[in-house]
């Protein structure tokens, strides 16, 4: 047995009734597109067209059931697709839509997810691929905001049915595009398949979760802005006292860095923040000499900051002090890129859970350090 | 591979004439140059059953067995894994694909396991509550699953058949072990 190759097809429904001519037109149009003869037929239940041959002959399937007819168009291979190339493919979906008189039709993956269902024949279409097509009795959707993502074309027919094309692979999954043109077209998508649902919602909760990027100042507002990056650079001196800040000074305030540390102030918090900063200060002040990177100053603020349930400020600066584990930057680039607080706190669980095994001469006094801290607070 | 079974389990409703269906899969196996030999294992158990061997010269004996049970007809092979062997794969699908479209079973699902893997009382009338490589879904069973979903679902093949069921692969392979998977919910 061999693994199945990626093929696409169509599945059209129609609410006609069956026309011999019309299955015979576009049978030919099968035919002549792919350069392939009709090999054999096959009667209900299993009504098909079979052309060329081999495991997986590009097959025209008539379902008829209640008022409908569905057809379904198998096995364009990528092969096939490449060879006749995507306009002719296009053609012949738009051919068969008109001749068979569907009334909604969709190119669909193997994998079935973009089939046209029985809900949507009684109402709203919740799925999008490459081509559709929505018959006259149906309302087109409506134009994409011209200021989406994503490419969506629609062709209007003068009986009022409409082919939308959406600019992408056929034979990709484009999940992320399907879900921007949705948003676009206002389609409730049905449930996607679950591992690219969880990677999308992670990635949603992670923009959700992320401070907004930094005010991009006018050159008539210079003052203002001069005088925003002395505050927030203030506030960094008087926060780190003058040693550290020396080191800090040294690598991170210069304009822009300080608009995004004033967003992160408003976003983490201003305590947070600075603690973090006295921790990527002791670093350096520790022989680091390369600056941190963007994201991994962020995930360091974002340790300090989310970690709240774990303790005091202090306890919890040290602890994320001690995740910092020079040269990896892995672990506060990887802070800053969850959504999860659950796993910030985890991070520094972790980190106390080292601290309290350790025997070198740097971890005994931190941990009899955050003890008094954790003695301190109250409950 | 001793431990290991293969083989296929099958379900029809109701009581059916299992002599007539024994007749016809006598007639299938020798089409195939399957020689009927006697069975190895006679049938024992209370229930109404008949089991015939078939075998290629020189080769080991597959029983075949029909019983009726709870007023349902079941087809039943059940061999240690080695009796297939010699046997070529091609030749054991057209002979389970032959069996199914004779009975024409509610549901029919090969197996390749420690132990028997049978279909669930109460699988056939609803849907699979796994798949292996290879089994054969009836009309109804068919239907319920939707044409349309399984001849785009995500298998490796959809083989419809006369009977107006289907024979349905997976990208399991046939000597998989205790390996099978969920049947996916369409739209």
């Amino acid at each position: 047995m061999t693994t199945a190759a990626p093929w696409i097809g169509f599945h059209l429904v129609s609410l006609a009734a069956p026309d011999a001519a019309a299955l015979d037109a576009a049978a030919r149009a099968v035919g002549e597109t792919f350069g392939l003869d009709l090999a054999r037929t096959a009667p209900p239940p299993w009504e098909r067209l079979v052309f060329g041959s081999g495991d997986a002959p590009v097959t025209l399937h008539v379902r008829r059931s209640g008022d409908r007819v569905e057809y379904a168009l198998l096995h364009v291979s990528r092969e096939r697709f490449d060879a006749c190339a995507a306009g002719a493919v296009e053609s012949l979906f738009e051919t068969l839509c008109r001749r068979l008189r569907a009334d909604l039709a969709r190119t669909v993956q193997h994998g079935g997810w973009a089939i046209v269902t029985a809900g949507e024949m009684q109402g709203a279409i919740d799925a999008i691929d490459w081509l559709q097509y929505l018959g006259p009795r149906r309302t087109a959707w409506s134009e994409p905001r011209p200021s989406g993502p994503t490419r969506v074309r629609a062709r209007v027919f003068e009986d009022g049915a409409t082919l939308v094309r959406l600019d992408v692979d056929p034979f990709a999954d484009s999940w992320r595009t399907r879900v921007a043109a949705a948003a676009d077209l206002g389609i409730p998508l049905r449930p996607l398949p679950e591992k690219v649902a969880n990677e999308i919602e992670s990635e949603t909760r992670l923009r959700e979760a992320l401070p907004p990027e930094p005010r991009v100042w006018r050159e008539d507002e210079a003052a203002e802005r001069d005088t925003s990056r002395a505050r927030t650079a203030s506030a960094i001196e008087r926060g780190l006292g003058p040693d550290l800040f020396g080191h800090f000074r040294r690598l991170y305030v210069d304009g822009a860095l300080l608009d995004r540390f004033a967003v992160w102030f408003t976003h983490y918090g201003q305590e947070p923040a600075i603690a973090a900063f006295r921790n990527v200060a002791r670093v350096h002040h520790g022989g680091a000499s390369e600056p941190f990177d963007a994201i991994a100053l962020e995930g360091c603020v974002k340790m300090v900051a989310w970690s709240t349930p774990l303790g005091p400020l202090a306890m919890r600066e040290m602890l994320a002090d001690h995740a910092i584990d020079l040269p990896d930057l892995g672990m506060p680039r990887y802070i800053r890129n969850t959504w999860d607080p659950d796993i910030v706190v985890g991070v520094l669980k972790l980190a106390y859970a080292a601290i309290r095994h350790c025997t070198c001469g740097k971890c005994g006094p931190l941990l009899r350090e955050i003890e008094r801290l954790e003695k301190e607070t109250p409950s | 591979m001793s431990g290991q079974v293969f083989g296929l389990h099958g379900v029809m409703a109701g009581e059916r004439d299992i002599d007539e269906l024994m007749r016809r899969f006598d007639a299938l196996s020798a089409a195939l140059s399957l020689d009927g030999v006697p069975p190895r294992q006679r049938h024992t158990s209370a229930a109404r059953g008949v089991s015939h061997g078939y075998a290629r010269a020189g080769a080991p004996t597959l029983d075949v067995l029909l019983g009726v049970d709870a007023g349902q007809t079941h087809l039943l092979i059940h061999e240690d894994r080695d009796a297939f062997e010699p046997y070529d794969l091609a030749l054991v699908v057209e002979w389970f694909t032959g069996l199914c479209d004779i009975s024409n079973p509610l549901f029919a699902r090969a197996y390749c396991r420690a132990s028997l893997d049978g279909i669930a009382i109460g699988e056939a009338e609803d849907r699979p509550r796994h798949l292996t490589w290879w089994q054969y879904l009836g009309p109804a069973m068919t239907a319920r699953m939707g044409h349309m979903s399984l001849l785009f679902g995500p298998y490796v093949r959809v083989d419809p058949r006369d009977t107006g069921g289907c024979v349905v692969w997976t990208s399991s392979q046939p000597t998989d072990v205790e390996i099978a998977v969920p049947a996916p919910t369409t739209p």
